[in-house]
C-alpha cells in the first residue's frame, strides 16, 4: 500500500489521467465524425460501432500502452533511482506498486474508452438494441489485450532501461497490427500487437457495392485466442518480476 | 554557430536506436502496400498511381508524424536528462540557434525517410508488381510536396518535444495530430491545419490531384505554420532559464 501511495505521488504533475482521458475523447471524434444518419445505418448503429472500436485500439493502443509503460519506469531512469529504490525497499513492493498502478490506468483507459459506446448511441439516436453481452466481451477482450502490451512494453523499458526501444516497437506494433486486420485471418494471430481484431465479435455481412452500405453481423466469442492473450500476458508478466528480481544494483 | 549546432546534433545521431524505426517504419509499409495491391488489382487499375496510394496510405496519415515526433522527441530529450538543460541554457549559443539545428538534422531526417519510400516504391513496382516503365514524374513531386507539408509537422513536434520534458507523450501527441490532420482533411479544411498538409501533399488517398488550383494556399499554410512555430519556439526559449 505504501509503494502504491507512493506511486500516487510520483504521479503529481506527470498528468496522466489527462492522457487517459484522450482516448475516449478520440473515439468520440473518430466514432462521432462517422454519425450516422439514415435509419437503416441507425438500425445497425451499435454493431457498426463495436466493429470500428477494436480497429481504432489497434492503430492507438500499441503506443498508448508503450507511453504509460515508459512513463511509470523512466522517471526512475531519469532520476537514477532504480539502484536507491532496490535496496531501500523489497523489490516485491516496487514491483507490486509500479504494477498495480499502470494496470488501474489500463482500466481506467478501457473504462473510459467503451462508455463511450452507450453515450454515443443515445446522442446519435440508434434503433438497434443495446448489445450487453458483446459490449461485456470487447471490455474483457480490450482490457485482455491492452494488459499484455503494457506488461510487454514494462519489460522492455525494465530490459533496455530506455524509452526510445519502447516506444518504437508500440508504434511498429501499432502499423504491424494494422495491417494484420487486412492480411488473411491466420495472419492477425501471429501479431499480438493487433489481436483487438481477431477477438472482436463483429464482422462485415454485407457490402452492397451499388449503395455503399454496409451491414454487420455477429460472429462466435474467439475464447481461445482469449485465452492465449492472457497467457502471453501472464508470462510477459513473470518476465517483468523476474527481471526486477535479478537486477543488480 | 548554427553550424557547429547542427554537427553537434548530428553526432547525437551517431549509432542512436532511431535508425532501427528509419528502415522498419517505411519496409513494413511497402511490405503491406504492395501485399494489398496485388490481391486487389481489379480495382486497383491505376498502374503506379494506385501502388503509390497503398503505399503510401498509412504511412502518410498515421505513422509519419508518430516518425517525426519520436525523432523530435530523441534530440530533446537528451537536453532534458541530467543537468543538460542549464547547460544548453548557460552556454554561449543563441536558444533559437538549438531548436534550428535540430529542425535541420529531423528535416534531414524526413527527407532520407521519403528517399527510402521512394526507393521501396520503385523496388516493389518493378519487381513485385512488374509495372511498366518508371513511375510518373507527378510522383517525386508528391514526395517533394509532402515534404514542404512535413516541414510544419517537424516543428511542431519539435516545440512539443521541447516543452514538454517527456519522451513518451509528445509521441503519442504525434498519432494524435496524424488522426486529427485525417478528421480535418475529411471535412474539408486540410489546408489550414498543419497535421493535414503532409497527407494532402502526398495525394495518397485519391487519383485526382488534392491540391489542384490551390498550390499557392498550400505554400502559404506551409510556411504560415513553420513561421508560427518557429514564433513560438523563439518565444518559449527566450523566457526559459537555467533550473537550479
Amino acid at each position: 500500500m505504501a509503494a502504491f501511495r507512493a506511486e500516487l505521488q510520483k504521479a503529481h504533475r506527470r498528468h496522466d489521467l489527462a492522457l487517459c482521458l484522450l482516448i475516449p475523447g478520440i473515439v468520440v471524434l473518430w466514432v462521432g465524425g462517422l454519425a450516422p444518419a439514415d435509419p437503416e445505418e441507425l438500425a445497425n448503429g451499435y454493431s457498426a460501432l463495436l466493429y470500428s472500436l477494436p480497429v481504432i485500439e489497434a492503430i492507438l493502443m500499441p503506443v498508448m500502452m508503450a507511453v504509460l509503460a515508459s512513463r511509470l519506469w523512466d522517471m526512475e531512469i531519469k532520476g537514477n533511482t532504480a539502484k536507491l529504490l532496490y535496496t531501500l525497499q523489497s523489490r516485491r513492493s516496487l514491483f507490486a506498486g509500479k504494477v498495480v498502478f499502470g494496470v488501474l490506468e489500463v482500466l481506467l483507459v478501457t473504462v473510459l474508452e467503451l462508455a463511450c459506446v452507450p453515450v454515443l448511441g443515445r446522442v446519435h439516436g440508434y434503433t438497434e438494441a443495446f448489445p450487453t453481452g458483446q459490449l461485456v466481451y470487447l471490455f474483457v477482450c480490450t482490457l485482455a489485450v491492452d494488459t499484455m502490451l503494457f506488461f510487454g512494453e514494462f519489460l522492455l523499458m525494465l530490459w533496455v532501461g530506455n524509452p526510445l526501444p519502447a516506444l518504437c516497437v508500440g508504434i511498429v506494433g501499432a502499423l504491424v497490427g494494422l495491417f494484420s486486420a487486412f492480411m488473411p485471418p491466420l495472419a492477425s494471430y501471429f501479431v499480438p500487437f493487433g489481436y483487438y481484431i481477431p477477438l472482436s465479435a463483429y464482422e462485415v455481412a454485407n457490402w452492397d457495392k451499388a449503395t455503399h452500405t454496409v451491414t454487420y453481423g455477429t460472429r462466435p466469442f474467439n475464447w481461445g485466442l482469449l485465452a492465449f492473450t492472457l497467457a502471453l500476458g501472464a508470462v510477459l508478466f513473470a518476465l517483468a518480476w523476474r527481471k526486477v528480481q535479478d537486477e543488480e544494483v | 554557430m548554427l553550424k557547429r549546432c547542427i554537427l553537434a546534433e548530428n553526432r547525437k545521431l551517431h549509432a542512436s536506436p532511431i535508425w532501427a524505426m528509419f528502415f522498419v517504419l517505411p519496409i513494413l509499409s511497402a511490405t503491406y502496400g504492395t501485399f494489398n495491391y496485388l490481391q486487389n488489382l481489379e480495382i486497383l487499375t491505376d498502374g503506379w498511381y494506385s501502388l503509390w496510394t497503398q503505399h503510401t496510405l498509412f504511412y502518410s496519415m498515421l505513422f509519419f508524424p508518430a516518425m517525426v515526433a519520436t525523432y523530435a522527441a530523441y534530440l530533446w530529450r537528451l537536453e532534458h536528462l541530467g543537468h543538460n538543460w542549464n547547460l544548453i541554457m548557460a552556454s554561449p549559443v543563441p536558444p533559437l540557434d538549438l531548436f534550428a539545428a535540430k529542425f535541420a538534422v529531423v528535416t534531414k531526417l524526413a527527407l532520407l525517410t521519403h528517399g527510402f519510400v521512394f526507393a521501396l516504391f520503385v523496388f516493389c513496382g518493378k519487381v513485385f508488381a512488374h509495372l511498366p516503365g518508371l513511375p510518373p514524374v507527378t510522383l517525386p513531386l508528391f514526395l517533394l510536396r509532402g515534404l514542404l507539408g512535413a516541414l510544419a509537422v517537424i516543428a511542431a513536434q519539435l516545440v512539443l518535444a521541447m516543452v514538454i520534458r517527456s519522451f513518451a507523450v509528445p509521441i503519442f501527441w504525434g498519432l494524435l495530430g496524424g488522426i486529427t490532420g485525417i478528421f480535418i482533411s475529411s471535412k474539408g479544411f486540410g489546408i489550414l491545419w498543419p497535421y493535414s498538409l503532409m497527407q494532402l501533399g502526398m495525394n495518397s488517398n485519391r487519383s485526382a490531384d488534392a491540391l489542384a488550383g490551390s498550390y499557392g494556399l498550400f505554400a502559404f499554410s506551409c510556411i504560415f505554420w513553420l513561421g508560427t512555430m518557429f514564433l513560438l519556439a523563439w518565444l518559449l526559449l527566450r523566457r526559459e532559464d537555467v533550473r537550479a
